[in-house]
Formats: C-alpha cells, sequence, structure tokens
C-alpha cells in the first residue's frame, strides 16, 4: 500500500478543515481552539496546530490529508506539516478583503510546491468567478509561477475532490514534462 | 507580532504580576508565558533577552492543542499538563479554561528544576491566575 500526503494551506477561514473533513474517509483529527481574531473571521474555533484525515482511493492506496493553521504567528509549523508532502492545495476565500494579499504570500510562503507546479488554488465564495480566476491568474505570472486555479465550495466532497484530482494531474504533468526535459 | 486584544492593559498587568510573583517564588523558573489558546500573548515573563515570547506563544498553542488532541486520541481521561524534557531545561504547558475562555500557560524551567517541583510551580501560578478573573 502506497501512501501519499497533500497538505490544504490557506488563511484562516479559507476552509481547509472543512475540506478535509468534506473528503476524509475517517474521522478527520482537529487541533481547534477557540478563535480570538474574531475581528478577521467570525468564527468560533480555528486549527492552531494541524488537520488530519485520509483519503482511500479505488487502488487501495491512501491520501493522507494534512491541515495547516492559516494564521501567520504559526508559520513555524508550516514546514513540519508540509514536510514530505507532493503537493498542496491553497485555498481562498475570494470575498475577503485580504484574499489577493494572501494569495501572494502563500505562493511566496509555499514557493518550494509553488516552483515546481505541485501546488493548485481553489477560490471559495467567488462571485464574480471570471474576474476572481483573472485576478488569482495575474498574481501567478507576477510571481512567476503558472498554476491551475479553481472555483469550488469546500464543503463540497466532489469540489475537493476534484481539486485532489487536479492536484495529482497537475504533479504527474510536471514529473513528465521533467523527464522530457531530461532526455 | 500577535497582541493580545481581549485584556484592558490594567487586566494585562495584573496577569503580568503574577507571572512575575512565580518567577519570584522559583529559581528555576525563567520564562512563562499566558497566551490564549490559539496563540496571542496574554502575559509574559522571561529572564532571556533573546526569546521571543510571541512566537513562543503561538508554539505554546500549538504544542497544548496538539498535545491535549493526542491524549484524546488515545484516551488518556483529563489533561493535567503536557511537558517537554530536555538536557538543558524542562517545559510545562497547560490549557486553562475560564469565563468561556482558553489560555494555555507555559513555563520553562532551567535543568536544575525537580519534575516535582516545576509541577507544584505551575499549579500554584495557575490557581493565581484564575484567581485574577474573580
Amino acid at each position: 500500500m502506497d501512501r501519499k500526503k497533500i497538505i490544504f494551506i490557506g488563511p484562516i477561514g479559507a476552509g481547509k478543515s472543512t475540506a478535509i473533513n468534506a473528503v476524509s474517509d475517517t474521522d478527520a483529527v482537529a487541533t481547534e481552539a477557540k478563535n480570538s481574531d474574531t475581528d478577521i473571521v467570525d468564527k468560533a474555533t480555528t486549527t492552531v496546530a494541524m488537520d488530519y484525515g485520509e483519503l482511500k482511493l479505488d487502488d487501495n492506496n491512501t491520501i493522507g490529508l494534512y491541515g495547516i493553521p492559516g494564521q501567520r504567528r504559526f508559520n513555524f509549523i508550516w514546514p513540519v506539516v508540509s514536510k514530505g508532502a507532493f503537493g498542496c492545495i491553497l485555498l481562498l476565500d475570494a470575498s475577503h478583503e485580504n484574499c489577493w494579499d494572501d494569495l501572494d504570500y502563500f505562493l511566496k510562503s509555499f514557493s518550494k510546491f509553488s516552483e515546481k507546479g505541485s501546488l493548485i488554488i481553489g477560490l471559495n465564495r467567488a462571485e464574480d468567478v471570471e474576474a476572481c480566476i483573472k485576478k488569482s491568474q495575474d498574481i501567478v505570472q507576477d510571481n512567476n509561477f503558472a498554476l491551475p486555479v479553481f472555483v469550488g465550495d469546500p464543503r463540497d466532497r466532489n469540489d475537493v475532490c476534484m481539486l485532489i484530482e487536479a492536484l495529482i494531474a497537475n504533479v504527474e504533468t510536471q514529473i513528465f514534462l521533467g523527464e522530457f526535459s531530461d532526455e | 507580532m500577535s497582541e493580545n486584544t481581549i485584556f484592558s492593559a490594567t487586566e494585562t498587568h495584573v496577569f503580568h504580576k503574577s507571572l512575575k510573583k512565580a518567577c519570584n517564588n522559583c529559581a528555576e523558573l525563567i520564562t512563562v508565558v499566558m497566551a490564549t489558546s490559539d496563540g496571542h500573548v496574554v502575559a509574559s515573563e522571561t529572564a532571556s533577552k533573546t526569546l521571543d515570547t510571541h512566537r513562543l506563544a503561538a508554539m505554546a498553542a500549538s504544542f497544548t492543542g496538539l498535545s491535549y488532541t493526542m491524549a484524546s486520541e488515545v484516551n488518556m481521561g483529563s489533561v493535567k499538563r503536557a511537558s517537554i524534557e530536555g538536557t538543558n531545561g524542562l517545559l510545562l504547558s497547560q490549557l486553562i479554561e475560564v469565563k468561556n475562555m482558553e489560555f494555555a500557560v507555559t513555563a520553562i524551567f532551567d535543568k536544575d528544576i525537580k519534575t516535582g517541583l516545576a509541577q507544584y510551580a505551575l499549579k500554584s501560578l495557575v490557581a493565581d491566575l484564575l484567581s485574577c478573573f474573580n
């Protein structure tokens, strides 16, 4: 049995824990504490260490789903949680005023993944879908990356599975292109 | 930097007095941080000139969060505190809940401390902090 690991990244309130809960085939493990940043995101609790869930694939393989705490003060734990991951899904709340700054910040903070194309972006609560995707792509290109952007609902299992499948496909494409360019 | 926005300067001063008293009562207690359970510093006292107490507060929140979750996962029952023993000292961290708020209280002792004394020092400090809310 093969075990792969992906991480869900993004700011507080982006839907990381929700997405892991939506797709995990086991009871997701959460490290929740009372949220005192209610001026930023109005929710009762927030992740302080990590989330963990598992997605079982048809071929008997399992994907470990890890979520980071999104507040920047927790950046010390991000390398710990992301160690050994083959890719990451960056979730963002497109209706939040800091969305685009957060996109830029997380692309840079997880450049290890952005640079090699093993990161995809999932926009949540995007009202003007076309404009949001365009804005995201502009920021991605400004950082000299080429990364796919999707719109979806982290509560919806199908949407989250689509993001995971897209990530796997993108990583496989990058590996294939890498091997092709080595020849 | 993660500043505490829950308490006024006067309230924070009261907590700080408790932390200072704990350090005065235990020579081996070198750093103590009271943080919200999501990693904001409420008050801190340290003998170290280089320690970033804001960073420590965030780490304390992660540490206690993960420790308490692990304890629950393996049915350890009610958790008293989480600890790290190193060659240079001992760290104890405890989550306290009061008036619908949660705090992580973290105490770092130098290597000369006896574990029982460290536990007693943290227990006394927690009792003192809880009395501040009455």
